[in-house]
């Protein structure tokens, strides 16, 4: 039996919340993984609609700014899971967690 | 708690709450020798005592006696972090599977990467898990296609039997429904002429004449036969 949406969506949403709380991931580097072309195809009218008023009442754009819009909990339900997967997984690569091979670090 | 640690803890508590991690799970990264080499003495004694009370030890009751907290605080991280990858690709196969990952559109393969769909099946580890879902595209598109044509059309398929029949039989052409009274539309004799018919004839067998076979050879009554009883 399938697992509800919403529960692997919340799941996600937490990472992601917890990701950028923690600094393991920033929305310079959310916007690498969640391209425009990725929000441009994948955001609906009326998220669309919000990001760009956003923008245009700060007079900028910036990755900070789109991703104040553009939550964890928008996000998920927007943009493929695999995408922001990716970005999670590259952050804790980054951060060291991932190691370079999962099992080293183990002491014997 | 350091910030890798703190991440790894909230998104470990809440896979768990959420059941998209079971206790199973982790202890499938969290195994006894990690367990052995890595709590502390004192939770060491604490999971014993507490499996001795309960009379069973089972995954529920490891991270339950441990607890999350601890279990992030001292295994080590990439253990975890290979956990939750599992648990990761689990979610998005039966994401695809649900028919809700179809409409990928535009995925990245990486920082620089394009917009494209990564082809890429494993990551930058060699881990293999955060590419599931291109796995499965692959796999998909790796089964041989099933062919389209019925079994009974298939060129290695018996062909299909066909009656004998007779030289001296006959048939008729099924004409269309005709009143009752005016004339047939075939031909005057009643024999359907093949020659003269655009389409396909509809053939309805009026007389057959069974076409003679063989006697088996154990019924044959040779010249010499002397034993006894009525010859043919």
């Amino acid at each position: 039996m399938p697992l509800p949406d919403s529960a692997r969506q919340k799941w996600f949403a937490h990472m992601l919340g917890v990701g950028l709380d923690q600094k393991l991931l920033s929305p310079s580097q959310l916007v690498v993984f969640v391209t425009p072309e990725v929000l441009a195809h994948h955001l609906p009218p009326d998220v669309m609609s919000r990001v760009i008023a956003s923008s245009l009442a700060a007079g900028q754009m910036t990755p900070d700014r789109l991703f104040e819009t553009l939550s964890p909990d928008v996000l998920v339900d927007n943009v493929p899971l695999e995408v922001l997967w990716r970005c999670i997984d590259a952050g804790a690569e980054r951060a060291g967690i991932a190691g370079e091979k999962a099992g080293e670090g183990i002491r014997s | 708690m350091n910030p890798n640690r703190r991440f790894l803890y909230e998104v470990l508590n809440r896979g768990l709450d959420l059941e998209m991690i079971s206790p199973g799970d982790v202890l499938a990264h969290v195994t006894p020798d990690v367990l052995a080499h890595h709590l502390p003495i004192a939770l060491k004694a604490k999971l014993l005592q507490a499996s001795l009370n309960a009379e069973r030890m089972t995954p529920s009751l490891v991270v339950e006696v441990v607890g999350v907290e601890a279990l992030v605080e001292h295994a080590p991280l990439p253990v975890l972090w290979a956990c939750v990858r599992v648990c990761v690709a689990r979610q998005l196969q039966s994401h695809a599977d649900d028919g809700l990952g179809s409409s990928l559109g535009i995925m990245p393969a990486g920082p620089a990467g394009p917009a494209a769909p990564a082809p890429s099946t494993t990551t930058s580890n060699g881990s293999g898990l955060a590419g599931v879902p291109v796995a499965v595209a692959d796999d998909l598109q790796s089964r041989p296609a099933k062919p389209s044509r019925p079994l009974s059309f298939r060129p290695t398929s018996t062909p299909p039997r066909v009656s004998t029949l007779s030289p001296r039989s006959q048939a008729v052409r099924r004409g269309p429904d005709v009143a009752p009274g005016s004339a047939p539309t075939g031909s005057p004799t009643g024999s359907f002429d093949a020659a003269r018919s655009e389409e396909s004839p509809d053939f309805e067998i009026v007389e057959e004449t069974d076409v003679p076979t063989r006697q088996r050879p154990g019924r044959l009554v040779a010249e010499d036969d002397t034993r006894p009883g009525s010859k043919p």
